[in-house]
């Protein structure tokens, strides 16, 4: 879609982009596990910081953003109701989180030692 | 004279007595009243109690078997015929034509569809294991998530024109 692409590219330029705990969380999880997930395995695996009615309003602001994809599962048999969602990480999604993680330890590493 | 003249019972009596059978009756009666043997005789006085009585347990008992079996099967069948026991179509699906209406195609698609997607795979995880009181647990949380979801889809729409007339 030209708005969506239009607003990614413009997030680009303007330097470091927001990434709240929650995007943080889905983007290490992809990462880290190296597979597409379903919607529903990202709030299993996330210990209670990921909910089943926030995690697809944060993927869809995420997607927008380009940090992640989306698409319907396969179905190698016909199956009752609708199809799920598997997500997996973009390439974009993959230099932000690195940026994002070298910042949070920049920003450890200034933080005075406690005592 | 007519005092002496037998009424009608005494005849009829005279008439049984007067046969083979109800002689035999009416020696074995006579024999028995006259005995030492007080059990033989609370027997023959209360004959009539000691087999009626367990006779109407056995009838009660076997009515009100009756009627409890009928009431369960009754009950059963109903049961077996409720509607909660079809599925007419699957969960969330009257609720995605709702949200169709309030939001865009792409919202729905991305935020709602798959969340209706996990309840409908939740539902009938739990349906094939039998377990139809979490079947009903899970149409009722993600009923309230769907709520919950809209509300913050709208809020987040709401913010992002806020931002857009802003600017």
């Amino acid at each position: 879609m030209p708005g969506m692409k239009r607003k990614q590219d413009e997030t680009r330029d303007s330097g470091l982009p927001s990434l709240s705990r929650k995007e943080f969380v889905i983007l290490e999880m992809l990462i880290e596990n190296g597979r597409e997930l379903f919607g529903l395995e990202m709030v299993e695996a996330s210990d209670n910081e990921l909910k089943r009615g926030t995690v697809y309003v944060t993927l869809q602001r995420m997607q927008e953003k380009g940090l992640v994809d989306s698409k319907p599962e396969a179905r190698p048999t016909p199956e009752i109701g609708i199809a799920r969602r598997v997500y997996s990480v973009t390439g974009y999604g993959h230099q932000v989180y690195r940026a994002h993680k070298v910042a949070k330890q920049m920003m450890n590493s200034l933080m005075p030692m406690e005592t | 004279m007519k005092g002496d003249q037998p009424n009608e019972p005494d005849r009829l009596l005279d008439a049984v007595v007067q046969t083979k059978l109800g002689r035999k009756a009416f020696e074995y009666v006579r024999r028995y009243r006259a005995s030492d043997n007080w059990i033989k005789q609370i027997f023959f006085m209360h004959c009539y109690i000691i087999l009626a009585v367990p006779a109407m347990f056995l009838a009660i008992v076997l009515i009100a078997e009756k009627e409890v079996m009928s009431i369960f099967e009754f009950l059963l069948s109903k049961w077996m015929k409720a509607p909660h026991r079809t599925i007419s179509e699957p969960p969330g699906s009257k609720l995605l034509l709702f949200v169709d209406f309030l939001f865009s195609p792409r919202t729905v698609e991305q935020t709602f569809k798959p969340l209706v997607a996990d309840w409908q795979y939740e539902y009938f995880e739990a349906l094939k294991q039998g377990r139809t009181s979490k079947a009903s647990w899970v149409s009722m949380r993600y009923r309230c998530l769907f709520v919950w979801c809209i509300g913050l889809s709208k809020l987040f729409s709401l913010l992002k024109q806020l931002k857009s007339t802003s600017k």
